[in-house]
């Protein structure tokens, strides 16, 4: 049997099959994100409380997502019966002393963490009840696990104080190489080259002098009084000069409408000397060929404006 | 007052009339649809795949410039405040609500209503003046099962795949963008768009592109067999189906949004 297409027929046979195969591989690829293909096992567990719980919700072991919750449910006795699935990969740690918690992050919803038991317990079957902190065995389970961590603790610390003292005592630490400093330090100061020693020779040297009245110094202290008479007459003088410049500032202010009349004839006849001057420059046989400069004009303040504005 | 109160209680009615008619035209359409009569299959066929290589392949390039350049910016925008609050790993996310929820179907929509939901709201008008609808009808071929089924078929075929199409090409955009910014390969940026879509997310897209092809091809055929006699009718029918379907478009997003994310 043969087959005839058209032109037609095949562009859109074509647009169509892309589209197919493009939704059925990105369906595949998301079930693959989502363990869709994957084998699970489902346990179960209960809660005496059940604030954030909702199924689809992540569980956990130390971070790494290993399967959701199914389903939840508040049973005969008020506890929140939670079914959850677990991928098959991870299921190898889920042992008899396993416990379930819920854990709130920082960010995001809840999610449902496994704190795993001991490697050689035995594993749980599916659909086995995984003991939650809210049981008493589930508590009991995480007290006696605290007991046991706590040796280890001791021998952590025990371990972290020997490499501390090791680091102090070998040759490459850090005290080590504080303490060399100091004894450099120290031996450059007590040396007889040292700075130190040589500036208590001086300070010692200073002392002397001034003690046996040698020197600026030691003249001063010895002059029995006279810088201080010196001084006390100074101010004496000073005082003297004080008043005499009163006195005149007084007198000044006394003939102030005299000296003012002057000052002001002294400028008519400055201002006119100066208008002889330009004169004098701007004149051709005086000015010859150069040309005099004008000043540049220079912004004024509005202060210094007739009226302001 | 009065005549405020009688021009609003006439608009109100006109447009409680149009609703039910609208209505009742899609009824119409699904009962021949659904009554099986083979005469015409291979003719309306034909019919079928010219409108999906009209609406589908033809627009498939205008779709893919908008989807590469929607795809880019959103990732530049993105990147220009996401990393302010240590959100680049959210990159992924956004690009899927944007694309793949929200703007895909909807940017799709407007394009095929622009380019195929007036030229069959303009094409039918034209049928019914020049009396080829009642031709049709002389001759014993019902214009229902041969005109507006394929083209209600094919205009909704088409805008399901040109969503995938824009989704594709969007998330390809993306990436090039990306690749320009950050140093990331293809594969890791699949798989973060992947970690991010989950399956109703697909599902949203494929409804909403069968729900809008739907709407789209059902109001334009309506507005064109609503021609009456005048040649003048027919762009004044097309404004019109236009604005019926984006108004039907957005509620329908609305509705969908609303029922599978609140």
């Amino acid at each position: 049997m043969s087959f005839k297409f058209k032109h037609l027929e095949k562009i859109v046979g074509v647009f169509l099959t892309i589209v197919i195969l493009s939704v059925i591989t990105v369906i595949v690829f998301i079930g693959r994100e989502r363990r869709w293909f994957e084998k699970q096992k489902i346990y179960s567990t209960k809660f005496f409380r059940g604030e954030g719980l909702s199924p689809g919700m992540m569980v956990e072991i130390k971070g790494i997502q290993i399967g959701e919750v199914k389903t939840i449910f508040l049973n005969i006795d008020n506890w929140i019966d939670v079914t959850f699935s677990i991928y098959e990969e991870y299921t190898s740690r889920i042992t008899k002393d396993s416990v379930v918690k819920l854990r709130a992050p920082l960010i995001g919803s809840k999610v449902l963490e496994i704190i795993p038991g001991g490697k050689d317990m035995p594993v749980l079957e599916s659909g086995s009840l995984i003991w939650s902190k809210d049981t008493e065995e589930g508590s009991r389970i995480l007290r006696e696990r605290k007991r046991e961590e706590i040796p280890d603790e001791i021998t952590r610390i025990i371990s972290n104080v020997e490499q501390l003292t090791y680091n102090l005592s070998s040759n490459e630490g850090s005290l080590y190489k504080t303490l060399e400093t100091l004894q450099g330090f120290i031996e450059q100061l007590t040396s007889e080259e040292g700075s130190l020693n040589k500036t208590l020779a001086s300070i010692e040297a200073i002392t002397a002098s001034i003690s046996e009245k040698e020197g600026s110094i030691g003249k001063f202290m010895d002059d029995n009084y006279e810088l201080y008479d010196n001084v006390i007459s100074l101010v004496e003088k000073l005082n003297l000069i004080m008043d005499d410049f009163r006195e005149l500032s007084k007198t000044m202010a006394e003939s102030s409408p005299g000296i003012k009349a002057a000052i002001e004839r002294s400028n008519v006849t400055m201002e006119e000397a100066t208008g002889l001057i330009r004169t004098l420059q701007d004149n051709f046989f005086v000015k010859g060929f150069s040309s005099r400069k004008e000043p540049e004009a220079v912004p004024i303040d509005n202060a210094e404006r007739e009226g302001g504005y | 007052m009065g005549n405020y109160f009688y021009n609003f209680g006439k608009w109100f009615l006109i447009k409680i009339d149009n609703f039910t008619s609208l209505n009742a035209y899609t009824i119409l359409v699904l009962k021949i649809f659904f009554h099986k009569r083979k005469v015409t299959f291979k003719t309306s066929l034909r019919v079928l795949f010219k409108q999906i290589l009209f609406t589908g392949v033809e627009a498939l390039p205008l779709i893919g410039m908008v989807s590469l350049a929607i795809g880019g910016i959103s990732i530049i925008q993105s990147l220009t405040f996401l990393p302010k609050f240590g959100g680049e790993s959210l990159i992924g996310k956004l690009l899927v609500t944007v694309m793949v929820r929200e703007l895909g179907p909807l940017l799709t929509g407007f394009i095929v209503m622009g380019r195929s939901g007036t030229a069959i709201t303009a094409e039918i008008g034209n049928m019914v003046v020049s009396h080829e609808i009642q031709a049709l009808e002389a001759m014993g071929i019902d214009p229902i099962r041969y005109l507006v089924i394929p083209r209600i078929l094919g205009v909704t075929i088409s805008l399901v795949s040109l969503n995938i199409y824009f989704i594709i090409l969007s998330i390809l955009g993306g990436f090039l963008v990306s690749k320009m910014v950050l140093v990331t390969s293809i594969s890791i940026f699949l798989k973060k768009i992947l970690e991010s879509m989950v399956l109703s997310d697909i599902t949203v897209n494929l409804l909403k592109g069968f729900i809008f092809g739907l709407l789209i091809s059902v109001i334009c055929t309506f507005e064109g067999f609503s021609v009456k006699l005048s040649s003048t009718e027919v762009p004044q029918r097309t404004t019109k189906a236009m604005v019926n379907v984006i108004t039907a478009l957005f509620i329908a997003d609305g509705i969908i949004t609303v029922i599978y994310y609140i």
